[in-house]
């Protein structure tokens, strides 16, 4: 059974359905369960779920300690920037045992921040700093863009033998969408095509599905008919269902949050221009933030972002555009 | 000397002035976050004003003063206007930062308020290194850095401490404790319940006061200041104040109970105007004045902030880099070439800048010994201990430190030994130096260089080989260059150096010490212009760092075979010379892109990406890049050799787009 809860229960339900099934998992972070209250505390006890002061490294390392021993840890981190305090951890020690054992022990953590921008957090709460994960081998990196998805691939997330960076939208987290009850998982690796078409490829994370799914129903009355893939999962990438796409369309338009230069969605691009060249009519364009840090100011956020305007130009250019002249 | 400070009238009517000043400000801000005219993250120090007053006060406009989230107060305090402040909040123009920093990322250069951090401790190291640059200046300047008791968890806060004690340095930490960290109490953080017990095993003189109490607050902090003005080492001044507000505006506070009886004894406004009155400091006309002059002071300041424009938002992308600005570092001189190495070219580069500019110095791990490689040897011997400082292993610190120095006007370069370990100062170089310049409206810059060493080769496993350059140019507002060979390495370091921006500065281990020639005072080289090292028409070949000679090597090999490959050394990663890159793969209409990171997220994407959009018609085969696979890097030599790409996978990847749409008549194009 479906019904309609927020982004934010979805996760929480994910976490407290996994903690009930395996005692394994914990959850511990900061602020977390700051009154008696709280439905975690009340459910599982204050073993299993810890209230950690402000020491990104110390918790990340006690997560990666405890699930070397046997445990399950959900960390929960709040603001991915705070992450970069701690990323010898998230780098160098989590996705780095299975290797360095030769297999003998694993890794099994999450790591759950939140991303992307909410109005007026400025320069230092507004990291989009996912794509910087990409190259880490050993980490996995989900970035659920429906409810349906954040309680899908949490559980997932929880329940995978290795080190996974769980990154949600601030903005997303209100958002209402069908969720199924009981036990529900998402499979890593698999992008969701969200909306079918024949023109153009649009490749959207996060946040942007929706600014790509609304761009593509005003272009759809253009006669533009796009094609809208979430990848859900950037480690692993579903790279087939995107080039499968690409080889329909011939063209493809990547949108995405966090700055673009190095960006997650220049190495789809780079991916896509080596595997799809004979298919391609039109260079692959990025609609992306321009490569600066979030401005405080209003006005300066939105010249920033990426919005559907501009993915609605990028489509328009990919499909008009004649070669690019020297 | 006679006896310690007491606080008088003429000072009390100063300090109630500042702190009327605050909390109407404040208690506005408050209101105007509710109707919106104000928005983001706003953290109200109402409850904490005496301690803003009281250490501010006692300062000098060229004292600097580092705070955190809760800065409104300090940033008052210390001399911002607050029509400007207001303004910022607003997010106008005509805020302090242009409204580009906001309520977390106040900066008022010009009365020393140095910046406000939204990460928590993460103004601790910078502190350090302005107190450092005072120093070495030989002034008697001061800095202050307030914290609240969450950032004593934090681990800058033990490496700040540590170096400050170590260096003796002229800083004061002001621990605002008010016994909340966010949103849980300290008790639920941490065992010790004075935050100035914490720092006992460092040696230096530390005092709890109550915050409250501004008499005590002042005196105790004017015992601290005249002690640190006089070169005499840091000091503690933990205030104990309360915090009327939640975290944050719109915290709900269900975590809190009895704050209005607590308020009552604790409000330190009011306990301080009571003194004033009960000592005859000053007449109950007089305490209203100082209200009402204060309101009207904050209706003025809502007024001016509401008639200032929002900024240009083009402005955004103009104050992601510093301009450059001045004549070129070094100056050509002949052109006698001799034989050297990567390891004498960085070594040759740091003497001759540290001879031209007493503001650069050296910080890191064994520097003044010369490092594990060499190339900071003998800069100790000539330049002394002062400038060439050897470090703790504090990677977060000591990255703050040479952020803060730079800030204060050194040039310093540091080194963090493996980029391995420069994750554990990203939040430092992230969300501080490649930020700083932009979120304070370009009123500070951060002409630093950090060096670091990657690479594969040397056996040494998953954490001391990696090749992690990539993260950083997804960075706005740092620069990366990657030098290939001794020349470029002694050309570039000089250009980083007087750069006004953060420049990383990426090196190589497994070139170090290669032998090559160069000139022995190099001519200047720009960052962002790359090099074509072998012309070619065939295809272009980018490469980068360790992987340019593998390139060359395959070039010669391709060339054996009738087949001119033309080979690009960026040099500098950020900014990238995209053009030279696309006009070549424009001409030979086929690209491989070979580095040593890993192919999938690793920096040859970027350049694929850019390549793909600029040269799209002239593609004739798919951009092949040339990586290393993904995985960590394996320790075992046959594993590690393995692993690591060089000439043979060149070779393959330029034979590929050769022969992609047909066998090729060699030459024959």
């Amino acid at each position: 059974m479906a019904r309609e809860i927020p982004y934010i229960a979805a996760i929480n339900e994910a976490i407290h359905l996994e903690m009930a099934r395996d005692e394994r998992v914990l959850y511990f972070g900061q602020n977390l369960a700051t009154t008696e209250n709280d439905e975690f505390l009340k459910a599982f006890g204050a073993d299993r779920v810890r209230v950690t002061p402000i020491s990104e490294t110390a918790e990340i390392g006690m997560a990666v300690g405890a699930a070397l021993a046997g445990m399950r840890p959900v960390v929960e981190l709040y603001m991915a920037e705070f992450m970069l305090v701690a990323m010898d951890q998230v780098v160098n020690e989590a996705p780095r045992f299975r290797y360095m054992s030769g297999g003998k022990v694993k890794v099994p953590l999450v790591l759950k921040a939140g991303y992307g921008f909410t109005a007026g957090w400025a320069g230092q709460h507004t990291g989009s700093i996912y794509g910087m994960f990409m190259g880490v081998p050993g980490l996995k990196i989900a970035l659920p863009a429906t409810a349906a998805d954040a309680k899908g691939l949490m559980a997932s997330a929880i329940r995978d033998e290795n080190p996974v960076c769980f990154f949600h939208h601030y903005l997303l987290t209100l958002e209402p969408g069908e969720v199924p009850e009981g036990e529900y998982l998402v499979p890593f690796g698999q992008a969701d095509v969200r909306r079918a078409g024949g023109d153009v490829t649009i490749v959207a994370t996060g946040w942007m599905v929706g600014k790509a799914l609304t761009a593509a129903e005003s272009l759809s009355s253009e006669g533009i008919d796009a094609e809208v893939i979430d990848p859900r999962t950037l480690a692993p990438l579903d790279l087939a269902t995107i080039v499968t796409s690409v080889e329909k369309t011939g063209r493809l338009v990547l949108v995405d949050q966090a700055t673009r230069h190095a960006s997650a969605s220049a190495v789809i691009a780079a991916e896509v221009a080596d595997q799809a060249f004979s298919a391609l009519r039109a260079p692959i364009k990025q609609v992306t933030a321009l490569d600066a840090t979030v401005p405080y100011s209003e006005p300066m956020e939105a010249f920033v972002l990426p919005d559907e305007a501009k993915i609605a130009g990028a489509v328009h250019q990919v499909l008009g555009s004649a070669p690019v002249a020297a | 000397m006679s006896g310690p400070p007491r606080l008088d009238r003429e000072a009390a009517l100063a300090l109630l002035r500042t702190m009327w000043r605050i909390r109407c400000f404040e208690e506005r801000v408050a209101k105007l976050k509710r109707s919106l005219l104000v928005h983001g993250l706003i953290h109200l120090s109402i409850g904490g004003e005496g301690v803003a007053a009281a250490v501010c006060g006692q300062l000098r406009d060229d004292d600097a003063v580092y705070s955190g989230h809760r800065a409104h107060g300090h940033a008052i305090a210390k001399g911002a206007p607050l029509e400007r402040l207001m303004a910022e909040l607003m997010g106008r123009d005509g805020g302090v930062c242009r409204g580009i920093g906001g309520s977390m990322h106040l900066v008022w250069r010009e009365r020393g308020f140095m910046g406000a951090t939204g990460v928590v401790g993460g103004n601790l190291p910078l502190a350090l290194g302005d107190a450092l640059a005072a120093h070495l200046r030989g002034s008697d300047q001061v800095t202050v850095v307030f914290f609240g008791d969450g950032a004593v968890q934090a681990g800058h806060f033990h490496e700040s401490v540590n170096l400050a004690a170590l260096w003796e340095l002229p800083l004061i930490f002001v621990c605002e404790n008010n016994g909340f960290a966010e949103f849980t109490p300290r008790s639920a953080h941490t065992p010790v319940e004075r935050v100035s017990d914490v720092v006992a095993p460092y040696g230096f003189e530390r005092e709890t006061v109550d915050g409250s109490d501004v008499p005590a607050v002042w005196e105790a902090f004017a015992d601290c200041l005249a002690v640190a003005r006089a070169g005499r080492g840091p000091r503690l001044l933990e205030c104990l104040t309360y915090r009327r507000r939640g975290h944050y505006e719109g915290d709900q506070q269900s975590y809190r109970t009895g704050q209005e009886e607590e308020w009552e004894r604790r409000d330190p406004l009011a306990r301080l105007q009571a003194l004033a009155l009960e000592r005859g400091w000053l007449d109950s006309d007089t305490a209203h004045k100082l209200e009402r002059d204060a309101l009207h002071e904050v209706d003025r300041a809502v007024e001016l902030g509401r008639a200032s424009p929002f900024p240009e938002p083009s402005l955004a992308g103009q104050l992601v880099l510093a301009p450059i600005g001045g004549k070129p570092p070094s100056t050509p001189r002949g052109s006698i070439t001799a034989e050297t190495t990567f390891v004498k070219a960085v070594n040759g580069a740091l003497a001759r800048a540290m001879r031209a500019d007493e503001r650069v110095i050296v910080l890191g791990e064994d520097v003044a010994e010369g490092g594990p490689y060499t190339t900071t040897a003998g800069l100790a011997e000539e330049f002394g201990a002062e400038r060439v400082r050897n470090t703790p292993i504090s990677e977060g610190a000591v990255c703050g430190v040479a952020i803060g120095a730079a800030q204060a006007g050194l040039r310093p370069v540091v080194e963090i030994m493996f980029i391995d370990f420069l994750t554990l100062a990203l939040d430092q170089l992230v969300n501080q130096a490649a930020k700083a310049h932009f979120m304070s409206g370009g009123q500070l810059c951060v002409p630093m260089v950090l060096r670091t060493q990657g690479g594969s080769g040397s056996r040494s496993g998953a954490q001391h080989s990696q090749s992690l350059e990539a993260w950083l140019t997804h960075v706005p507002g740092l620069k990366v260059v990657m030098p290939s060979s001794a020349a470029d390495a002694a050309a570039l370091l000089a250009t980083a150096i007087a750069d006004p921006n953060p420049v990383v500065f990426v090196e190589n281990k497994a070139l170090y010490f290669r032998r090559e020639l160069a000139p022995e005072e190099p001519a200047p080289v720009p960052i962002g212009q790359a090099r074509v090292v072998r012309p070619g028409r065939e295809l272009t070949i980018v490469a980068t760092s360790w992987l340019l000679a593998e390139a060359l090597d395959a070039a010669r090999r391709l060339s054996a075979e009738g087949i001119e490959a033309e080979v690009i050394d960026p040099r500098t990663l950020i900014p990238l010379d995209s053009a030279t890159i696309a006009h070549s793969v424009r001409r030979t209409g086929r690209a491989v892109i070979a580095h040593e990171a890993v192919t999938i997220g690793g920096f040859g994407a970027e350049i694929a990406a850019q390549i793909q959009d600029l040269a799209f018609d002239c593609l004739e085969a798919p951009i092949q890049r040339v990586g290393a696979p993904f995985m960590p890097v394996p320790v075992t030599p046959p594993l590690e050799d393995a692993y690591r790409p060089g000439a043979e996978q060149v070779y393959a990847a330029a034979r590929a787009v050769i022969e992609w749409d047909q066998p090729v008549e060699v030459g024959a194009r």
